[in-house]
C-alpha cells in the first residue's frame, strides 16, 4: 500500500543501482549528518543516509580550527575524524539500521589495501545497503604509489579503477564511488569507476580551498587547505554532474551546494538520479525534508508522475 | 531535553552599549527547556550569506521568551543588530550541556562568577538561577566579578546586585572599579566554586588558579560552529586524556564545543 501511495514520487532505484530502493531521491551527504538530527526531523522520511566516513582504524582528525565560513560557502578540514569501523558497527549501525531506510556506509582508506581490509571486515555485517567509496576527501594523506603524482585516488583514473575493482570483488553491496572536482577531466575518472564495477557515481566532493587571516598572516584552517562546500560550489557540481551523466551508463548522484528543492531539481534535470544534501543540513537541519516536499510539489505542479521523466530532461541544443 | 528548530518572533531589540544589543525572542518551548550555559543556533537572515548559523548564549529566560545579549563583532552579529522587532528569526535550541549547578555536591556554598567582556551573556542566566535556588534567609554571599577593557563594556552591575551578588569590577584602563584584570580580583576573592566565561587568556589563567587551589571550576567556551548538533565535528577543542594508547603519544582527545560543551571543567582543557 505504501508503495502504491508513493508511486508518484517514488524512484525505483533497484533496477538502476544494485539492490537499493529509495523512497525518494534525497540522501544525506557524508559528514554533515548524525543521529542527533532525529530530535529535529523524522529520519524515516529520508531517501537514504550516507554515514560520516569510516576508516579501518580510529582517526583523531585534523587540528582546529576545522571550519571557516566564506562568502556563501564553508571551508572544512575535519580530517576524517572517526572511531574506526569496529566502533561504528558496534555503536552506530544498530541505531541507523532500525530506521528502515537504506544506510550507505561511507568508507575511506589511504591505500587500496586499506579498502580491502575494510571491505573484508564488513562481510556478514547486516544493516548496510551500500558502500560509498570516499576516494576524494581533500583532508587526508594518501599512501602514494611510486610514480604517482597526485594527492587523491580520485585524481588518478588507474588508481580509481584499481580501488573500485578491488572492493567490487569483495562485496555484493551496492557500490557508489564519490568523485573529486579537483581534476582536469571528470568524465575519464567517472568512466574508470564504471569500468571498475561501480554501481553508481556520486559527485562532487568538496573543492580545494583556503582562507587567510591577514592580521596574523596565518591560514584560517589548522590544516592550511580544506574543502569548500555550500552554495558557492553548486554551479561547479551541476556542470560536472551533467558531464558525467552523459559519459557513463550507471546512475549519478548529484552533490554540491544543494540548498533547496529548486537546486535539487536542477541536478535531476542535469541527469542525476538522486541527490545528496550536505552543507544545507548544517545551515538548516530541516533542509532534507523541505527538499523532499519541494520536489514532490514541483512534480505535481508540472504533472510529472514518474521522476524518470525528470531525470536527464535538460533541453539543450549543444553537442551531445 | 531535546532541541527544536523554530521560526520565532523578535519581541524587542535594544541597544544597550556602543556595539551591544539585547534581543528578546518569543520562544516558549526553548525558554522552558533551557538551562544556564546552553545556547541557541541563530540564522541571522534567510539568505546564503552569511551561510552558517551563529551560536549565541541564552542570556535570560522568561515565561514565554528568551533573551540573547551580543556584541557586533562581524557579519552575522551586524545583521542581527539591524533586525527589527516583529520580524522572525530561525533558531535551533536549546543546545549544549549547560552548567552543573551543584559542582561541590553541597548545595549552599558561595560561588564566584567571573565574566570577561561578553562572558556575562551566559553567566547572567546562571546568576538568576543561583539567586532563585538560594534559601530566603541564607547568609551566603555569592560573588560576580566583571572584567573588561573599559567601563563601556561593563554591564548589569545593578541587576546582579539586586540578585544578591557582591559585584566586583575591574577594567584594564581603570575607568571603572579596580584597574587590572578580572583574574586579579578572583585571586583575592576565591569561593568554593568558580564559573567563568570570557576571552581565552582569562580562562586559561582562571584554570591555573582553580587548579592550584583545587577549586571546582566550570568554563564556558566559544568557537566557530557548523551544525551545532554534534555531527560535523567542526568545533572541537583539546581535552586532556590519560588513557595512553600504545600506538600514539597523544595526551589529548578532541571534544565538540557544541555538544560535549560549551561548558567544560577547567582542569580538563588542554590549553594551547
Amino acid at each position: 500500500m505504501a508503495m502504491k501511495k508513493n508511486k508518484n514520487k517514488c524512484l525505483k532505484f533497484g533496477n538502476l543501482c544494485g539492490n537499493m530502493y529509495l523512497q525518494n531521491p534525497v540522501i544525506t551527504a557524508s559528514g554533515t549528518f548524525s543521529e542527533d538530527f532525529s530530535q529535529l526531523i523524522d529520519l524515516k522520511r529520508l531517501g537514504a543516509i550516507v554515514t560520516k566516513t569510516v576508516t579501518l582504524k580510529p582517526r583523531v582528525g585534523n587540528p582546529p580550527p576545522r571550519i571557516f565560513e566564506t562568502e556563501s560557502g564553508m571551508l572544512n578540514a575535519i580530517g576524517l575524524s572517526n572511531d574506526g569501523i569496529n566502533a561504528f558497527v558496534e555503536e552506530k549501525l544498530p541505531i541507523l539500521s532500525q530506521l528502515g531506510i537504506p544506510i550507505i556506509l561511507s568508507i575511506a582508506g589511504e591505500s587500496s589495501s586499506e579498502f580491502t581490509k575494510l571491505t573484508k571486515t564488513l562481510n556478514g555485517t547486516k544493516g548496510i545497503s551500500a558502500l560509498e567509496l570516499n576516494i576524494s576527501c581533500p583532508n587526508i594523506k594518501r599512501t602514494k604509489k611510486r610514480g604517482s603524482k597526485v594527492k587523491l585516488i580520485a585524481q588518478d583514473p588507474k588508481a580509481v579503477f584499481d580501488t573500485v575493482k578491488t572492493v567490487r570483488r569483495l562485496t555484493k553491496l551496492t557500490l557508489i564511488t564519490k568523485l573529486s572536482p579537483n581534476v582536469t577531466d571528470i568524465t575519464s575518472i567517472a568512466k574508470a569507476a564504471e569500468s571498475g564495477g561501480s554501481d553508481a557515481i556520486s559527485l562532487i566532493n568538496t573543492v580545494f580551498g583556503m582562507a587567510i587571516d591577514i592580521e596574523t598572516r596565518k591560514p584560517q584552517l589548522g590544516n592550511v587547505i580544506g574543502g569548500l562546500s555550500g552554495p558557492a560550489i553548486k554551479p561547479i557540481a551541476l556542470r560536472m554532474v551533467w558531464e558525467v551523466a552523459r559519459a557513463v551508463k550507471i546512475p549519478t548522484i548529484g552533490v554540491g551546494g544543494i540548498m533547496n528543492a529548486q537546486d535539487a531539481v536542477e541536478f535531476l534535470i542535469a541527469g542525476a538520479t538522486a541527490v545528496e544534501v550536505g552543507t544545507a543540513s548544517i545551515v538548516n537541519p530541516k533542509a532534507t525534508i523541505e527538499i523532499i516536499d519541494g520536489i514532490e510539489k514541483f512534480m505535481k505542479r508540472n504533472k510529472i508522475k514518474d521522476i524518470k521523466k525528470l531525470i536527464g530532461s535538460l533541453k539543450c541544443k549543444t553537442k551531445s | 531535553m531535546p532541541a527544536s528548530q523554530s521560526v520565532v518572533k523578535i519581541n524587542s531589540i535594544e541597544k544597550i552599549g556602543s556595539q551591544h544589543f539585547k534581543m528578546a525572542l518569543v520562544a516558549p518551548t526553548i525558554a522552558r527547556r533551557a538551562k544556564p550555559g546552553q545556547f541557541i543556533h541563530v540564522r541571522c537572515n534567510g539568505g546564503m550569506n552569511p551561510l552558517l548559523r551563529r551560536p549565541l548564549s541564552i542570556h535570560r529566560v522568561g515565561k514565554n521568551y528568551l533573551e540573547i545579549f551580543y556584541k557586533v563583532v562581524g557579519k552575522g552579529t551586524k545583521i542581527l543588530s539591524e533586525r527589527k522587532s516583529g520580524e522572525v528569526l530561525d533558531i535551533v535550541g536549546p543546545l549544549g550541556n549547560g552548567f552543573d549547578l551543584c559542582p561541590t555536591r553541597k548545595k549552599h556554598e558561595a560561588v564566584a562568577l567571573v565574566a570577561g567582556g561578553m562572558g556575562i551573556a551566559p553567566l547572567f542566566f546562571l546568576a538568576e538561577k543561583i539567586a532563585k535556588n538560594k534559601r530566603p534567609k541564607s547568609k551566603i554571599k555569592n560573588i560576580a566579578i566583571l572584567g573588561a577593557k573599559t567601563k563601556k563594556e561593563i554591564f548589569f552591575v545593578s541587576q546582579l546586585r539586586s540578585l544578591g551578588f557582591k559585584v566586583l569590577v575591574s577594567t584594564e584602563d581603570g575607568s571603572l572599579g579596580k584597574k587590572g584584570l578580572a583574574t586579579d580580583l578572583l585571586e583575592k576573592n576565591l569561593q568554593t566554586a568558580i564559573y567563568a566565561c570570557g576571552p581565552s587568556p582569562m580562562l586559561k589563567k582562571i584554570a591555573q588558579i582553580s587548579g592550584s587551589k583545587r577549586i571546582p571550576c566550570q568554563i564556558s567556551l566559544e568557537n566557530w560552529m557548523g551544525c551545532g548538533l554534534g555531527a560535523c565535528l567542526g568545533c572541537v577543542i583539546k581535552i586532556k586524556s590519560f588513557k595512553k594508547r600504545k600506538s600514539s603519544s597523544r595526551n589529548f582527545v578532541y571534544k565538540r564545543v557544541c555538544k560535549d560543551g560549551p561548558v567544560f571543567n577547567a582542569e580538563a582543557i588542554l590549553w594551547q
